[in-house]
């Protein structure tokens, strides 16, 4: 399987603070990627490295052959790398056809009659045809994810960079959103996507990294991964993963749902 | 209907009015069509792109200035003095883009402010161009060809502002205008843009000034580097409808009917007027009257409160 | 080189003036985002103030109306904020820029109606009074305004971190969502911060109207400095305007005699683009995402 995305080192540090520390990874084609670890573990800073935001401080990054650290962020979506961001951020004064047709014509670059081809197909796509003529800035939370992630799809990229996409999600839209993700891989996309709810990168991902303090702390599927005592002790500190060795509780916690608390039995 | 009915009306009104108007009309009817061509200059870097300079006023100091020095020192004639003046901005705005462009919010605002102050200031210590005493320059040109030559710098920026509303240049500077970040997360190339909007900003605003000069006969540091210039065209934009193409011209329209009545009455109502005007479109009308003359947004009281309801805190 | 000394006293003086008054302007911009271009004028109106009360039958020592400043101007900045500009605080930064420039016109043009546009001084017995040392000539006055700027610095300090109220502001200029959620009233805690610039701004008319000559027109170039200190001093930090305004005051003490007192305000707007385009944090501002 070849490579859609390779990292190689890649550090950024913001003034004294470390934020990401000699990462490398690699996203395989085809893949659907998950990237975890607890609060400030650097996984948003890396999304912006990737897409071009920030400059790494050490390292490559490398689109299938091409490298791509140090490029603006323009000409990365050019290459073919997109994102959506963790707070939404849609035109908000224009209308939701018009969000997804600049995607096309700016990210895909193509003339306007093929970006407002493009724009309709993917509206058609993401279900969101009966909106087309709203203001984006007036339609709900959920559909406005909805319109970020065309507008991403929109520039037909071959690696997308979600960043927690279901996050203010009520459970059905959930639903509806891992549908889309899942049809959005099925169309020849790569994707890496950062998640905190383990039931989405649970059912989701193929692979799973874990961030913690800017390093990766593990790698592997995800069944492996939230196994690893390192990770359990990233989450919920040592003594957690001391008890967890002995009980293995993990395989409980398949996608299924997920009650929220800790299934924790007596020792 | 409004939009064919408005440019060829528009037209026709400002082609004739020299055959009905002379001597103080015309001069007055000059000065608005020079507010309308600042505004829309304004409008390039401001209104579309949302980088709301208070330094335009530069450009158009430069304009004046390479344009009568050019004239009243190397005896050059008028158009290849215009075209020079055009040149000399867009190398200043070459110059002082990339460093001011990079910033955001007041920054720039006040960056822009800093930059046309500073320059203002530097020019009355050059004697070249005269110092504080200025420029005197004399063009053998009537009252009508000013009006003319003011009217064919008004529809360049017309044109301009109307090539780039139309095509993806627009969306560009729209989507730089909403959110820069996400416009280049979609592949936007915000610096080329924003840069090119400030070259042309530029141009027109020296234009205006040259031909300021050539009908003025004289240019010094606090007349044509004053900011009040600066300011009047950002209220004469957001007062029409900033990122509009007729926005900026019903504005200067309307403020300068009012002023020019004011000024012919009460002297020292001027800036007062515009400081209330400004705090009255800030207020409850954001986006300026062009929205209510489309018929966008209807016009009632509630409207005029509503305006800012979701700005509010 | 015997007058050196003197420049850099005369520096120092200076800047403890753009300091008191920029410390207001730059609470207004790290907690309100608001670059209030309307500060200068309120200067202005305290210093007419303290002039009215000086001249009035009250005949009050400009020190003694100090209180009286504070508390006239910050009833006027907080009626500003609750009516006007909290309408527009959610929208474009332009937008309270925009609002704030339209009153400072206004407040502008209401000073040369009521007042004229003729400068005017505070004089009072100890005004031209200056402290002697060596070849060194201290003004009493200015000191004062010196001392005023380092114990209002500090006051203000106090105020933001070890106060309910204070911390009220710092949090809702840290994260305006946050702080609401919290239970802390945003419009009211708005008011409050722009009245307590307002107050400030109003003390630094006073202090000023002992030192210099004014008009209704000096709100401009005050304002103008007051910028520029806040972007040499860094924004959010306290300390910050004090540090700029000894700054922009060397600077500006150094170029009036090395260049020429018409270049000072050129000096003032060149180093402010060097500033914006090279380190825009300022010497001890905080970094902003």
């Amino acid at each position: 399987m070849s490579t859609a995305l390779r990292l190689e080192g890649v550090s950024k540090s913001f003034g004294g603070l470390q934020a990401v520390r000699a990462v490398s990874l690699e996203l395989k084609a085809q893949e659907i990627l998950g990237l975890i670890g607890p609060n400030g573990a650097g996984k948003t800073t890396l999304m912006n490295l990737i897409a071009g935001a920030y400059r790494p401080t050490a390292g490559h990054i490398f689109l299938g052959a091409r490298e791509v650290t140090g490029r603006p962020p323009f000409a990365i979506v050019h290459m073919g790398i997109a994102r959506t961001f963790q707070i939404v951020r849609v035109f908000k004064e224009m209308t939701v056809r018009e969000n997804v047709l600049v995607g096309a014509l700016f990210g895909g670059r193509t003339d306007r009659r093929a970006a407002a081809e493009r724009a309709d197909e993917v509206l058609e796509f993401v279900g969101l045809s009966g909106l087309a003529d709203r203001t984006t800035g007036e339609i709900g939370l959920a559909e406005q994810k909805r319109v970020q992630l065309a507008r991403a799809l929109a520039i037909r990229p071959s690696v997308l960079l979600l960043d927690e996409a279901m996050a203010g999600l009520n459970p059905g839209e959930m639903e509806a959103a891992l549908e889309l993700v899942r049809a959005v891989h099925r169309s020849g996309v790569s994707l890496i996507v950062i998640e905190h709810l383990m039931k989405v990168i649970m059912g989701l991902s193929h692979r799973v990294v874990v961030m913690h303090h800017g390093q990766l702390l593990a790698e592997g599927s995800p069944a492996d991964v939230v196994r690893d005592p390192q990770v359990v002790a990233a989450y919920f500190g040592e003594h957690y993963s001391r008890r967890r060795q002995r009980s293995g509780p993990w395989a409980h916690r398949a996608p299924r749902a997920d009650t929220g608390r800790d299934g924790d039995r007596a020792p | 209907m409004l939009r064919v009915a408005l440019p060829v009306g528009f037209g026709i009104a400002v082609l004739a009015t020299p055959l009905v108007a002379s001597g103080y009309p015309l001069r007055e009817a000059t000065t608005i069509l020079m507010y309308m061509a600042l505004a829309l200059s304004w409008n390039l870097i401001g209104g579309l792109c949302g980088y709301p300079s208070v330094g335009n006023v530069a450009f158009f100091g430069i304009g004046a200035y390479v344009t009568a020095a050019l004239v009243a020192h190397l005896h050059w004639t008028l158009l290849p003095a215009l075209g020079a003046s055009a040149l000399a901005a867009l190398a200043f705005a070459a110059v002082i883009g990339p460093i001011v462009l990079r910033l955001n919010g007041h920054y720039f605002a006040i960056a822009t402010l800093g930059t046309a102050q500073a320059l203002g200031q530097i020019v009355i210590m050059v004697p070249w161009v005269g110092g504080p005493n200025g420029i005197i320059l004399r063009v053998p040109i009537g009252d009508t060809d000013v009006y003319y030559l003011m009217a064919a710098v008004l529809g360049l920026a017309l044109l301009i502002t109307h090539v780039i509303l139309r095509g993806s240049w627009g969306y560009a500077c729209r989507m730089i205008r909403q959110d820069e970040h996400a416009a280049a997360a979609c592949g936007v190339n915000a610096t080329y843009y924003k840069t090119a909007c400030w070259g042309l900003s530029a141009i027109v605003a020296a234009l205006v000034g040259s031909v300021y000069a050539v009908w003025i006969t004289f240019v010094n540091p606090p007349s044509v580097f004053d900011p009040l210039y600066s300011l009047t065209m950002v209220v004469l934009t957001l007062v029409g409808g900033a990122g509009t193409l007729w926005g900026p011209v019903v504005g200067a329209f309307l403020v300068e009917i009012v002023d020019q009545y004011l000024w012919a009455n009460l002297l020292t109502a001027h800036t007062l007027f515009l400081g209330v005007v400004i705090v009255v479109i800030v207020l409850f009308l954001p986006r300026g009257v062009w929205p209510y003359l489309t018929g966008q947004q209807g016009l009632s009281w509630r409207s005029l409160f509503e305006g800012t309801r979701r700005l509010r805190v | 080189m015997e007058i050196w000394p003197q420049i850099i006293v005369n520096g120092l003086l200076l800047g403890g003036v753009y300091a008191l008054s920029a410390l207001a302007f730059s609470l207004e911009w790290g907690i309100l985002n608001i670059v209030n271009l309307a500060h200068g004028s309120f200067i202005m109106l305290g210093a007419y103030l303290t002039w009215m009360l000086l001249t009035s039958p009250l005949h009050l020592d400009p020190l003694l109306s100090i209180p009286i400043d504070f508390a006239v101007l910050a009833v006027l900045g907080f009626l500003m904020q609750r009516y006007l500009l909290n309408r527009v605080m959610r929208g474009q930064f332009f937008l309270t820029l925009l609002l704030t420039f339209g009153i400072d016109y206004v407040l502008v043009n209401i000073g040369i109606l009521l007042w004229t546009a003729d400068p005017r001084a505070v004089i009072t017995s100890y005004s031209a009074t200056s402290l002697a040392i060596g070849a060194l000539t201290i003004p009493y006055t200015r000191v004062a305004v010196l001392a005023a700027a380092l114990v209002m610095t500090v006051a203000l300090a106090r105020f933001m971190h070890h106060t309910r109220m204070g911390r009220a502001i710092n949090a809702t200029g840290m994260d305006l969502d946050a702080a609401s959620l919290m239970g802390v009233r945003l419009p009211i805690v708005f008011a409050l911060t722009m009245g307590l610039g307002c107050g400030l701004a109003g003390v630094a008319g006073a202090l000023y109207s002992v030192n210099f000559p004014f008009s209704p027109q000096i709100g401009g170039g005050l304002t103008l400095r007051a910028f520029v200190v806040t972007c040499l001093g860094g924004l959010g930090n306290v300390y910050g305007p004090l540090l700029g305004g000894l700054v922009l005051g060397m600077v500006e003490s150094v170029a009036s005699v090395v260049i020429g007192s018409g270049a000072v305000d050129a000096a003032a707007f060149i180093m402010l683009v060097f500033i914006l385009a090279l380190r825009p944090r300022g010497l001890g501002g905080r970094v902003t995402a």
